[in-house]
């Protein structure tokens, strides 16, 4: 007996031994999946799902060494070991953000594709990589990146810097690495998002993941946008804390949904919301290979009732710290599924929302199919001047005229601090301006350049052509003064969990990204259904000129009999039905003496 | 005292149109290669020390981009005068080489007088020719709606055409060092007027055979001359860029392979919008030899008029390049002057000039319809340059089946057309 007892106590031990081991992926690997909620003051709810694996595996093995996936997926782990790639930040929108009436978002995206990347150094061919990364990734997500070629892409000089850890070999901070395209028309359904759940360790079965159904998000979202965000974390300093001596590599999946719950409530001032009616279904329990669970609801300024409440609350953030509701879903899903409600005491009453510190807006100018202009503003109301970076990426269809930008503050002509400025060329790559600015303390900055719309050929054009061309958004990169801080929520540089922000963590040097709005360009098109004819038109032209000009280089002028004289085809055509009607004639008159001594009958009476 | 009014009068519509910018973005004034903002944007980017090249915008060549980064500096907005001044001069080169010609033309006559039909003789030039010409010509290219729109424009034809004109000049004077030389630069501008060559070795030739130089010898020196003169400027223009080619693919390439699209005047544009991909390259060849192809069978038929082979090149050239634009027409236009001569021989000269004048106003307001109003589209468009290039080449052919039918009546007379041959009248016909 007692020998039995023992037994079984040992093996309780194995066992329980072997569950926390598979749970924790033994601290090499470490999943965790978290929700955040806010309530905008425009009445919208904001959900930030995010999915965050780290893994100590280094990034730069690009052997078969890393063969062994536990909670990493595996496709993107390939992905990035064939290309070499650094860093990596994917994201598919569809709809706009609205900066002024919903504030920052946590993960900042522009209407359709958007892919960044930075390649190892060891890479030898970047645009050879890139091609093949954005193929890749077409095939990883269902969407048609694979049109990011070279000719959708540039290298940016001073957005988007590094993410991850610099630093040890060939994680570089070389800008030649760094690829930047973006697809303004790509549109986001199930196609896409049912592959990226698929990336989730525990798939769509269990987890907040199973809030993400599809069919809920595109009806009842105003904005849905998903992410893939790769980047080299470190996991041990060398002795002197100077460069990262094991980097390991971070995946960070997130969708970001912005629901209005007027939509789904059928009643204009009633602004409560539940997680069942958004997502269609409760919370569910938390994913077995998750190491958190957690859900956060940004509480600060809002006057609902969450209910059931929260496990705590959390503040974070200094100066006016921010209230988080904060629900453990492994605890908060004992009993099963659990909705969470939110309730307003009041009906919602709508006005003026205050806007962001940093605004930035974007809008063609210029009627007609011929020529028009880019005027971007920028919004700065911080008490402190700021730098900002523009980047904007202009297809090579809309031919740019640089000597025409003009950079204003308020009226007041300014010089850009830097300009990058690469011309574009047709069909081989797109229009390239970055700008550096230094915006003073509440003031509005336009920017204002030329273009020309060109005509394509016309197997060039789009589908529906007569609905125009995009041109994607222009992006703004800043660092917000401390006055503006608590109105953006940056992830920390070492770890991109919410927890981590949230549980004292604040990033040291938060930079944030604003994105402008696309554009859509009427340009010039051809009548596509007369190729032709219009082949045929120019060619006649040609050979009005050829025709007299091979007569009279050839010929010599003459007399000439009538008889001899020689006929164009519409002559001797004349002439033949001519010589043919005497005949015809002459055999009608034997006929007509009849008929017209019966006429003179008829005449006579 | 009349001509300073003319040529007062010339640079006021000047002056005076250049006030209405938009004449600098008309599709019909201003073409890729010619349009005086690319000016500008490739001096800016040339400033900010930038390639021009790099991009598709701009198609000048080095020593052109040269010239106006110097010019804006010293000139700074002034930069119209210029253009002006340079029109006004192309003008006094034009007339200039009208008096020469005449001489020339007078010379020749004497010279044929002999085997001229008694009846004929009404056809011959008068001696006042000389007199009359310049005077015709500089009314003919100072009034010019063509030309003062497109100095007004500041289009970078309006330095073409100072250099086609001073070709034209030494073409009357057998100037071969100026010949060859002005005849480079355009080319060197603008690729085509190299067929220009023709003309002037055939006159040179003929001139120096009179005076009992073999004709091998004389063509042999205006090719050496020409060849010398454009390795020169390329060679310029390779040490002003910075010992780089690739201005050729920016400047002869673009004119040659026709990669911009945007709509102007000629026939290429929509005709290339419009092709089927594996047909592009074939038809691009198609067209630019359609042009060098009549230089050949024109030169041998018409040796003993260079002027008028000049005067023809520049027609054809304004029709077929693959940029064309109103200045090269109206400078076409206002050599016509130099052919009076032929004006009875004229067959269609009234519907010509009338479909000429109605596509030039039709032109923008089709593309106004097309492009802003949207009621119209493409094909309204591209119609109009299909006419407009169909009245210009009638214009060219009438002036080339004139001077055979001139050549005709000076020989035969005319009362040859009234003989009957059993009892029918005879017929005048190319055979």
């Amino acid at each position: 007996k007692m020998m039995s007892l023992i037994l079984c106590a040992v093996y309780l031990s194995v066992t329980c031994l072997l569950h926390v081991q598979a749970q924790n992926g033994g601290d090499h690997e470490k999943f965790t999946e978290e929700l955040f909620m806010k309530e905008t003051p425009s009445g919208h709810v904001y959900s930030h799902f995010q999915f965050t694996t780290r893994w100590d595996s280094d990034i730069r093995r690009r052997d078969n060494s890393r063969e062994h996936y536990n909670l990493f997926p595996r496709s993107v782990g390939d992905i990035v070991a064939a290309y070499g790639v650094q860093e990596l930040s994917l994201s598919l929108t569809q709809g706009l953000w609205r900066y002024e009436k919903w504030g920052y978002p946590i993960n900042s995206a522009p209407p359709g594709a958007q892919v960044i990347a930075r390649f190892q150094s060891s890479v030898p061919d970047v645009d050879k990589a890139w091609e093949g990364l954005t193929s890749a990734l077409a095939g990883l997500l269902c969407s048609s990146l694979n049109n990011l070629g070279r000719t959708e892409s540039i290298q940016p000089e001073y957005s988007f810097a590094n993410q991850g850890v610099t630093g040890p070999d060939s994680l570089g901070t070389n800008r030649t690495y760094l690829r930047y395209g973006i697809l303004p028309r790509e549109n986001l359904c199930t196609e896409n998002l049912t592959p990226w759940k698929k990336l989730l360790p525990c798939k769509n079965k269990r987890g907040l993941a199973v809030l993400l159904s599809s069919g809920h998000i595109q009806k009842y979202s105003v904005y849905f946008s998903l992410g893939l965000d790769l980047k080299p974390v470190c996991y041990s300093t060398g002795e002197e804390g100077g460069g990262c001596t094991s980097p390991g590599v971070e995946l960070v999946q997130s969708v970001s949904v912005v629901i209005d719950p007027v939509i789904i409530n059928k009643q204009a001032d009633n602004t409560d919301w539940n997680v069942k009616r958004m997502f269609g279904i409760g919370v569910t329990p938390a994913c077995p290979l998750a190491h958190t669970s957690t859900i956060f609801i940004d509480t600060t300024d809002s006057t609902y009732v969450l209910d059931p409440p929260p496990n705590e609350y959390l503040y974070y953030g200094a100066g006016m710290p921010r209230k988080l509701a904060v629900y453990d879903v492994k605890i908060f899903t004992e009993h099963g599924i659990t909705d969470i409600t939110a309730k307003h005491p009041k009906s919602h009453i709508y006005g003026i929302v205050r806007a962001p510190p940093v605004l930035f807006n974007r809008h063609v100018v210029g009627t007609g199919q011929e020529r028009g202009g880019i005027v971007a503003t920028i919004k700065n109301s911080c008490t402190t001047g700021i730098t900002v970076a523009y980047l904007e990426l202009i297809p090579w269809y809309l031919r740019v005229y640089l000597h025409t930008l003009k950079i204003e503050t308020d009226g007041v002509p300014v010089k850009p601090i830097n300009t990058v400025y690469r011309p574009g060329r047709d069909r081989e790559r797109p229009y390239h301006l970055e700008l550096v600015l230094k915006l003073a303390a509440r003031s509005t900055t336009t920017i204002r350049i030329d273009m020309e719309y060109s005509i394509l050929r016309w197997t060039e054009y789009p589908p529906d052509a007569n609905h125009g061309l995009y041109v994607g958004a222009a992006v703004l990169t800043t660092r917000l003064p401390v006055d503006g801080k608590a109105n953006a929520t940056v992830l920390a540089a070492e770890d991109s969990s919410l927890s981590h922000l949230f549980w004292g963590n604040v990033a040291t040097d938060p930079v944030l990204k604003i994105y402008s709005e696309t554009l859509l360009i009427t340009v010039p098109t051809p009548d596509f259904s007369m190729p032709y004819n219009v082949i045929c038109l120019a060619c006649t032209i040609a050979a009005l000129a050829f025709g007299p000009i091979h007569n009279m280089t050839t010929k010599k002028l003459v007399l000439v009999s009538p008889d001899q004289e020689e006929k164009s085809l519409l002559g001797k055509i004349i002439a033949c039905v001519l010589s043919c009607l005497p005949t015809l004639a002459a055999r009608k008159k034997k006929q007509e003496p009849e008929q017209t001594s019966d006429e003179d009958k008829g005449n006579e009476e | 005292m009349g001509n300073v009014l003319l040529y007062v009068l010339g640079a006021a519509f000047r002056y005076s149109a250049s006030g209405y910018e938009f004449l600098q973005l008309r599709p019909e004034i201003s073409t890729p290669t010619n349009s005086w903002k690319r000016l500008i944007e490739g001096v800016h980017l040339n400033k900010m020390g930038l390639s021009p090249y790099d991009g598709v915008l701009f198609h000048e060549t080095p020593i052109m981009l040269q010239l106006y980064t110097v010019m804006e500096n010293i000139l700074v907005h002034r930069s119209l005068l210029v253009f002006i001044v340079l029109d006004l001069l192309t003008c006094l080169l034009v007339s200039e080489a009208g008096y020469y010609g005449a001489a020339l033309m007078l010379q020749q006559q004497k010279r044929i007088k002999g085997d001229v039909h008694p009846e004929s003789g009404s056809l011959l030039h008068s001696s006042n020719l000389i007199n009359v010409l310049p005077k015709h010509i500089a009314i003919f290219y100072l009034l010019n709606p063509f030309l003062i729109l497109n100095c007004a424009a500041r289009t970078t034809v309006v330095w073409n055409n100072f250099f086609l004109a001073a070709a034209l000049l030494a073409l009357t004077q057998n100037n071969r060092f100026l010949g060859t030389l002005a005849i480079s630069i355009a080319a060197y501008e603008t690729m085509y007027p190299i067929i220009l060559i023709f003309p002037l070795t055939i006159h040179l030739a003929t001139i120096e055979g009179q005076q009992g130089r073999s004709v091998t010898s004389s063509v042999v020196e205006t090719m050496v001359y020409t060849l010398l003169w454009l390795s020169c400027l390329l060679g310029l223009s390779h040490q002003l860029s910075g010992g780089s080619w690739t201005f050729l693919q920016a400047t002869y390439g673009f004119i040659v392979t026709v990669p911009e699209l945007t709509p102007n005047m000629g026939i290429y544009w929509y005709f290339f919008t419009e092709m089927f991909e594996h047909f592009r390259s074939f038809f691009l060849g198609t067209f630019q030899l359609n042009l060098l192809m009549y230089c050949i069978p024109l030169s041998i038929r018409f040796w003993r008029s260079p002027l008028l082979l000049f005067g023809s090149f520049i027609g054809l050239i304004s029709v077929f390049k693959s940029y064309p634009s109103l200045g090269d027409v109206g400078f076409f236009l206002s050599v016509l002057p130099f052919f009076p001569h032929l004006l009875p021989f004229f067959k269609q000269t009234i519907s010509t000039a009338g479909l000429l004048v109605a596509t030039t106003i039709l032109a923008p307001v089709l593309w106004q319809l097309w492009i802003y109003n949207n009621s119209a589209n493409a094909n309204y468009y591209f119609a109009i340059n299909l006419l407009y290039s169909s009245a210009l080449i009638f214009i060219i052919t009438d002036l080339l089946l004139a001077q055979v039918r001139r050549q005709f009546y000076l020989q035969h007379g005319y009362s040859v057309i009234d003989s009957m041959v059993n009892g029918n009248k005879m017929i005048l016909q190319l055979k």
